[in-house]
């Protein structure tokens, strides 16, 4: 009986773009993207090479694209499980327990993000050979490199959908669920300070760890000393993050003369974590970018003053350029895709109070500013506060790559405003369905 | 548009309200006629007309579908009626709502008009004061003077000391009193409100209803209301009830 209850109330419905699709199309795209950098990671493993360098490539650009991953599929998931809110209510409201409601909407979500990671497989099939169109070591990538062994793809499918329902879980802790309705918490989150000291702290215990690094550690040793370092630092920025973000807001909530800066300054103090979330990615590719591009800039002065590298090294830093441009694009990937699906369901989840802010005469450019206030706020902030920490801890090698390869410095900086103008023209791409549903809002509204 | 708010300003009193009118010799706010609008196959409006005048009261009556909320929309010009014209008397001459564009009906509506809503639909993010202030935001009144006008209304309407509330802190009661702040804010002449009692229990649905009326009509100015509750429509000073898109019986209040 109830589960026959469950599948009437779970089962799809025409318009359920939002609860359904929006998920979906998530789960599709991470899932195309953790399988694409998965084999690209493995291209690059299984190259054979005295130092393992290309091994420690791989383990860090499957570490570095972690955060998007996890923060897109975090996103969706929890807006899945919080999507159902009347039908979440209806079962409490025939009598389904707390417990059993949370569960139904725990499986609705794994449902979501599986239908939508087998989406994902056939995009990576479809994707994957372009991965044949780079030169790893000197050597053209083969055909048969770029798929991954099959048994390979049931368990990083797993794994995907286990982030969605660790997600679904952590959304749905911030509901209240009860027969009158679900609605979400009504006071507005408070961020404590000592988020900042432990931010701090794991920022200093990064830098202690990679200075400490030499060659002999071994590439078991440095690998692993470089996924702490990024683990560290993106666990530092996401504990600062919406701390930051939210002092930002604060004071421009004090200055803000405008309707649509009032709103943005305090939309973003309603849910920082959750406008931190959708720029997340931008934070880490810009803290990667800049010591990166300094150390390949620092390389490119040698390589071409003194000429003491090895055609195999030459080859290497070749490679690591290409890992680099591979993160920033994946990661603005799914930057971009994050905004574009946040953004629309914030949309289409706040359609009635959009609709009836246009009839007192609010017009649809000053909601849109709104959002792209908040929206760049955060995204400044992580942008340009992770590339000035970034630029603070390698100023030394910063300052000789600037006076000799000043154009690593320019390319880096291209870099990082391509990602955060890219952000802001994903945004704009949900301004038409902004326009639509104040076009035509229900006859009812 | 600023220049707009100040001779708003100007023409009214310390807060640009002004005095109640006598209804009876007020002259027309709103002169419709003639509205017709369909949707698809199906007609919400056929030839209606009506006028509102200064300090009235009008409550909009009639089943689901018989086009009450069309009629309201259409008059405050978030719609345009196929035919018919909705003439209003603005501070700057009289303009015909209808053939207005989507931005000078947006700017109409910021100026001319508030409007209640069934749920207030107030921005949950902000404070009390906040979307009260909001309108005066929109038309480039400066924050502090929007702070100060808002603050007088919420102590007019019994909210005194809950301005910094944000809106899920208040009851619905409150939350409504909030949104007939934040209607009245501008100086508008006119207020719509569409159900705006309807999500209360009765004894708040009436305070509310009270406060809607002692806001508008008890100032001179003109409230339209839609609504299915009666004893929300008996306290105006008219009832039109339609169906099937056409006015089928209007009734004063000498006529009750």
């Amino acid at each position: 009986m109830k589960w026959r209850a469950l599948w009437l109330l779970v089962r799809p419905t025409r318009s359920d773009f939002s609860t359904t699709l929006l998920p979906i199309i998530t789960f599709a795209v991470i899932g195309m993207v953790v399988f694409f950098v998965t084999a690209l990671a493995r291209i690059f493993w299984v190259v054979q090479d005295s130092t393992d360098g290309y091994k420690i490539l791989a383990v860090a650009l499957l570490a570095v694209l972690l955060v998007p991953i996890a923060s897109l599929g975090s996103s969706a998931a929890q807006l899945s499980a919080r999507r159902r809110d009347e039908r979440l209510a209806t079962l409490r409201l025939i009598g389904a327990s707390a417990r059993w409601v949370r569960s139904t909407a725990l499986i609705e979500a794994s449902m979501l993000a599986a239908a939508g990671v087998v989406i994902g497989i056939l995009g990576y099939w479809l994707i994957a050979p372009l991965l044949s169109l780079l030169v790893v070591a000197g050597v053209q990538v083969p055909l048969g490199a770029v798929w991954l062994p099959l048994v390979w793809i049931p368990f990083l499918g797993f794994a995907v959908v286990s982030v969605a329902i660790i997600s679904a879980v952590s959304g749905l802790r911030q509901v209240v669920i009860s027969p009158l309705g679900v609605r979400a918490r009504v006071d507005a989150p408070r961020i404590h300070w000592v988020r900042l000291l432990i931010s701090v702290a794991l920022v200093i215990a990064a830098i202690i760890l990679l200075q400490s690094v030499s060659v002999s550690w071994g590439a078991i040793g440095i690998t692993a000393a470089i996924v702490g370092v990024l683990l560290a630092v993106m666990v530092a920025q996401n504990v600062a993050g919406p701390f930051v973000v939210r002092l930002v807001a604060r004071r421009k909530l004090g200055v803000a003369t405008t309707a649509a800066e009032l709103i943005a300054a305090r939309g973003i103090l309603e849910s920082p974590k959750s406008i931190w979330r959708q720029v997340s990615g931008v934070a880490l590719t810009s803290f990667i970018v800049v010591p990166v591009g300094a150390v390949l800039g620092y390389l490119n002065f040698i390589e071409t003053s003194v000429g003491i590298l090895t055609a195999q090294q030459i080859l290497f830093f070749g490679d690591i350029r290409t890992i680099i441009l591979a993160v920033v694009f994946l990661s603005f990937v799914l930057v971009v895709c994050s905004v574009v699906i946040i953004q629309s369901a914030a949309v289409l989840e706040r359609r009635d109070l959009y609709v009836s802010l246009s009839r007192i005469g609010m017009k649809v450019d000053v909601i849109h500013a709104s959002r792209r206030i908040s929206l760049m706020l955060a995204l400044k902030v992580a942008s340009i506060g992770s590339a000035i920490l970034a630029s603070t801890l390698v100023s030394p090698v910063l300052a000789v790559v600037a006076f000799n390869s000043p154009l690593f410095i320019l390319a880096t900086i291209l870099c990082i405003v391509t990602g955060v103008w890219l952000v802001r023209l994903s945004l704009l791409s949900t301004r038409p369905l902004l326009r639509s549903i104040l076009a035509n809002p229900d006859r009812a509204l | 548009m600023q220049q707009r708010v100040a001779q708003n300003l100007n023409e009214t009193s310390s807060f640009g309200y002004p005095a109640a009118v006598n209804s009876d010799t007020a002259e027309d706010r709103i002169r419709a006629s003639g509205l017709s609008k369909s949707y698809d196959n199906t007609i919400a409006l056929s030839d209606v007309n009506i006028d509102v005048r200064d300090g009235e009261s009008v409550a909009i009556m009639g089943p689901s579908g018989s086009g009450k909320t069309t009629l309201l929309h259409v008059l405050a010009g978030i719609i345009q009626p196929d035919a018919g014209e909705v003439l209003l008397q603005t501070k700057t001459g009289q303009k015909d709502v209808a053939k207005l564009n989507d931005e000078e009906r947006s700017d109409l509506r910021l100026v001319e008009f508030g409007f209640v809503f069934q749920q207030g639909l107030l921005i949950p993010e902000l404070t009390a004061m906040e979307n009260v202030s909001l309108p005066l935001l929109l038309q480039g009144v400066a924050r502090d003077e929007a702070r100060k006008r808002s603050e007088v209304l919420l102590d007019e309407l019994g909210l005194a000391g809950l301005g910094t509330r944000r809106i899920g802190q208040l009851s619905g009661g409150q939350a409504q009193r909030v949104a007939i702040a934040r209607a009245r804010v501008t100086g508008a002449r006119v207020i719509f409100g569409d159900e705006p009692t309807g999500a209360l229990d009765s004894k708040t649905a009436h305070e509310v209803m009270t406060a809607l009326l002692d806001s508008t009509v008890g100032q001179g100015r003109s409230l339209i209301v839609v609504t299915h509750d009666e004893s929300v429509a008996e306290r105006c000073s008219r009832i039109v009830r339609l169906r099937d898109g056409k006015i089928v019986q209007t009734k004063s209040e000498t006529q009750r």
